[in-house]
């Protein structure tokens, strides 16, 4: 049982997503875009954060970049979800502190995979 | 004036005309008097009464060469010789006779004479027109001779020059009463149409001899001079002959003062030469007048030729001037020459304005341009060259040059033209292509996670149980879910692939572990189709490429064989070879005719074949498996037999890694 903060700005995605992780018997927090998904994670300190890129507003790189920029948050590990799977973008997805990239469209019992072993992992040491 | 030719270059028209006439009269003459003899018709024989008469074998002279020169005329080279044999025979036979006092019968072959004139020998020929008639003879075997080339046309016309000579000193004679001029000693003279008829015979063939020498050229032949002094000069010896050597024939009533011939004789080869030195003069500064007028022709055409040029010239600065393209001229060091309107209006600076500076105003950022020079100047080309130029106004426009060696006269590299296109537009659309590709895969991929995330959540049953149909018929569903995620990503790819945006990585990679990956995960599918699957893989070195994009490559080359593949075996086949590693992956399928390869891999290719379009696929995975090899360096062939089966051959070169 784990609370995961779900930022996603399309409704039946998030449904979807939220059904399987809930079935699984995690607590989900759903943020649909990503001043929203920002502010919920300072106040709900989710274990696991599923962010998608492309979002009106902020984009799910800009959420990424301010999040990994909080040292109040910046230890919460991120997936990021999302179309954009070129590798570009994955690359500035992990290089801007994501631990994983799921390109979509994703297979559920893949995501729900990658969300048991990013959950199961030590948090990382917190800098100095 | 120009004569047309016949055969081996022998003249026809107007001179083969002439001589075709005078040979066509002399030769009726002979006959003519021929005919006189035998019909006592004295007048056909010696004209006036106490004349000498024409002998019959001079009259049969006649007929000879008259003949011989009809067929010289005619072009006829074996019949002229023949009969001009005959005639040089017969005019040396009856020299001999006169040289060695010798009678050989010949003077009265055709009859007895019966027209006595007190000379010795009657009936024979006059020794005068013996000679006459042995160098018509002899001129007639040279104008037909094979041998008779042009440059030597020159001796017939000088024997055919002294017969006229001849004749016309006899016709003096019998003018001026010098009875020398028409007879030599006591023999036989020659008679008055004998005379005539020689005139004719001799220039019958100078005529046939200066045509030939002529041939198309407009100048008379530079032997006619000589020819005109060798003719005066004959006249001249036989007037002197006829004055000196000749007094007791003389039958006139006064002797002629004794200095008279050799006044004669010295004068006459006087004016002989004379003519023949005017005439040469003559022909010379005609000769001079006309290459004078072709070389101002010749200036003429050199001027016309410049203006030409000029023309050509200005037509090209105007088709430069007004190109919409901008066209620079620069040295090559980069300091700009000229340029045209084209250039003007891309960057908004007068030809003026940039006229000494360096091309690096109009670049938006410092660049190297070492290697563009070096090519330059080694003569080549470079083409397409994209990147970022300035405006006068500091707007940044997308430029593509075609950079190319200026070279002067001797070929030395002075300098460099640049055309330059601006490609702003094209950029920009392609910029729009691009993001529009972008955002309709991401619309697409968003729908399509939804309808595949749902459908998986059925199918697992974590929306409630369901029956084994249900669930039969949404695996289905979530597969063709799949196939539209594939064509997505292959879309993407190949798109990509055509604005050369494709790029894959490049470090070292185990391709024997790919193909292993890629078998594990296709060898069930195979077996469970019912294909045997065979797969051999040597032990390989490394080389540098993308290892998830070969893994693309060879899920597809496999995924391809067992889809097209009802029964029998697939397999892979990895290896060392010469040009890297080669893997082949085999099947025993439907197989493709020739056609189908050539179409393999190019967009949307799906076979015909019934079998084919069962299977799911996009079309667009070899293309971009194909596009993916040759990133690599590598290169993918197809051999296939239809109905036996399909090899698909990659290599791939083993490069080392730094």
């Amino acid at each position: 049982m784990a609370k995961i903060l779900l930022a996603e700005d399309d409704k039946q995605i998030a449904d979807m997503i939220s059904f399987k992780l809930s079935n699984s018997g995690h607590q989900v927090v759903r943020a649909q875009d990503g001043e929203q998904a920002v502010k919920l994670v300072a106040r709900e300190k989710p274990d696991l954060i599923l962010l998608d890129a492309m979002m009106p507003g902020l984009s799910g790189f800009e959420v990424l970049r301010r999040l990994k920029a909080d040292s109040a948050v910046r230890s919460i590990p991120i997936i990021m979800v999302t179309a954009k799977g070129h590798e570009r973008d994955v690359l500035t997805g992990l290089r801007g502190g994501a631990i994983d990239y799921i390109v979509k469209p994703f297979s559920l019992k893949e995501l729900s995979a990658r969300v048991e072993l990013a959950l199961r992992r030590e948090p990382p040491a917190t800098t100095a | 004036m120009t004569w047309a030719l016949r055969g081996q270059g022998t003249p026809r028209g107007g001179a083969a005309l002439i001589a075709a006439a005078s040979g066509a009269s002399v030769a009726a003459l002979g006959g003519l008097v021929v005919a006189g003899w035998l019909t006592l018709a004295v007048a056909l024989i010696q004209v006036l009464p106490g004349l000498p008469p024409m002998q019959y074998n001079t009259a049969l002279g006649f007929m000879i060469c008259g003949a011989a020169l009809l067929t010289a005329a005619l072009d006829l080279g074996r019949p002229t010789a023949l009969l001009g044999g005959l005639a040089a025979a017969l005019g040396l036979a009856t020299l001999c006779q006169y040289f060695f006092h010798a009678n050989l019968g010949i003077d009265d072959l055709l009859g007895q004479t019966y027209l006595l004139t007190g000379a010795t020998n009657p009936g024979r020929m006059a020794p005068n027109s013996a000679v006459a008639l042995t160098l018509i003879g002899l001129a007639l075997l040279g104008l037909s001779s094979p041998a008779f080339s042009r440059s030597r046309h020159f001796y017939p016309a000088l024997l055919g020059s002294v017969v006229i000579a001849l004749g016309t000193a006899a016709l003096v004679g019998y003018a001026a009463d010098v009875p020398g001029a028409y007879g030599w000693g006591d023999f036989q003279r020659m008679a008055v149409h004998t005379a005539l008829g020689f005139i004719l015979l001799g220039g019958g063939i100078v005529g046939l001899a200066w045509n030939a020498a002529q041939g198309k050229r407009p100048d008379a032949p530079a032997w006619v001079p000589a020819l005109a002094g060798a003719t005066v000069g004959t006249v001249t010896v036989c007037m002197w002959y006829a004055l000196a050597a000749g007094p007791d024939l003389h039958v006139g009533p006064a002797r002629p003062d004794p200095a008279l011939p050799n006044v004669t004789l010295i004068a006459g080869l006087l004016s002989a030469l004379l003519l023949g030195w005017a005439l040469r003069v003559e022909q010379t500064s005609r000769r001079r007048a006309r290459s004078l007028a072709a070389s101002t022709l010749a200036l003429n055409f050199q001027s016309r030729a410049r203006e030409l040029a000029e023309e050509t010239l200005h037509q090209l600065a105007a088709i430069v001037e007004h190109c919409n393209d901008a066209i620079i001229a620069t040295t090559l060091d980069g300091t700009i020459l000229t340029w045209n309107r084209g250039a003007e209006r891309l960057y908004g600076y007068t030809d003026e304005e940039v006229r000494g500076r360096h091309v690096s105003l109009l670049q938006s950022y410092k660049r190297e341009g070492g290697d563009l020079f070096q090519k330059i100047m080694r003569g080549e080309r470079v083409e397409q060259l994209e990147l970022v130029n300035l405006t006068k106004d500091g707007r940044k426009i997308d430029v593509a040059l075609t950079v190319s060696p200026m070279l002067d006269r001797s070929g030395e590299v002075i300098g460099a033209s640049t055309i330059v296109r601006d490609v702003t537009d094209r950029k920009h659309l392609e910029q729009l292509k691009d993001e529009f590709v972008s955002t309709v895969s991401h619309e697409l991929r968003t729908p399509l996670t939804a309808i595949k995330g749902f459908i998986e959540l059925v199918v697992d049953g974590d929306a409630g149980p369901l029956s084994d149909a249900q669930r039969e018929f949404l695996q289905i569903a979530a597969r063709n879910t799949d196939r539209l995620g594939n064509l997505i990503n292959d879309l993407l790819d190949v798109n990509r692939i055509e604005c050369q945006q494709f790029e894959i990585r490049s470090e070292p990679t185990d391709l024997g572990a790919v193909l292993e990956d890629v078998v594990a995960t296709f060898r069930p599918l195979a077996q469970a189709k019912g294909l045997e699957f065979r797969f051999h893989i040597d032990s390989l070195p490394q080389l540098l490429g993308d290892g998830p994009r070969l893994v693309q490559v060879f899920s597809n080359l496999i995924s391809n064989a067992i889809k097209y593949t009802p029964q029998g075996e697939v397999g892979l086949r990895a290896r060392r070879a010469q040009a890297g590693i080669e893997v082949v992956v085999h099947d025993s399928g439907i197989g493709l005719s020739r056609e189908e390869q050539g179409q393999l891999f190019t967009k949307f290719f799906r076979g015909r074949n019934p079998v084919v379009t069962d299977t799911g696929g996009t079309g667009l995975g070899l293309v971009v498996a194909k596009a993916i090899i040759e990133r690599h360096q590598g290169r993918i062939e197809v051999a296939s037999v239809p109905g036996e089966g399909t090899h698909l051959r990659v290599v791939l070169p083993v490069q080392t890694a730094a």
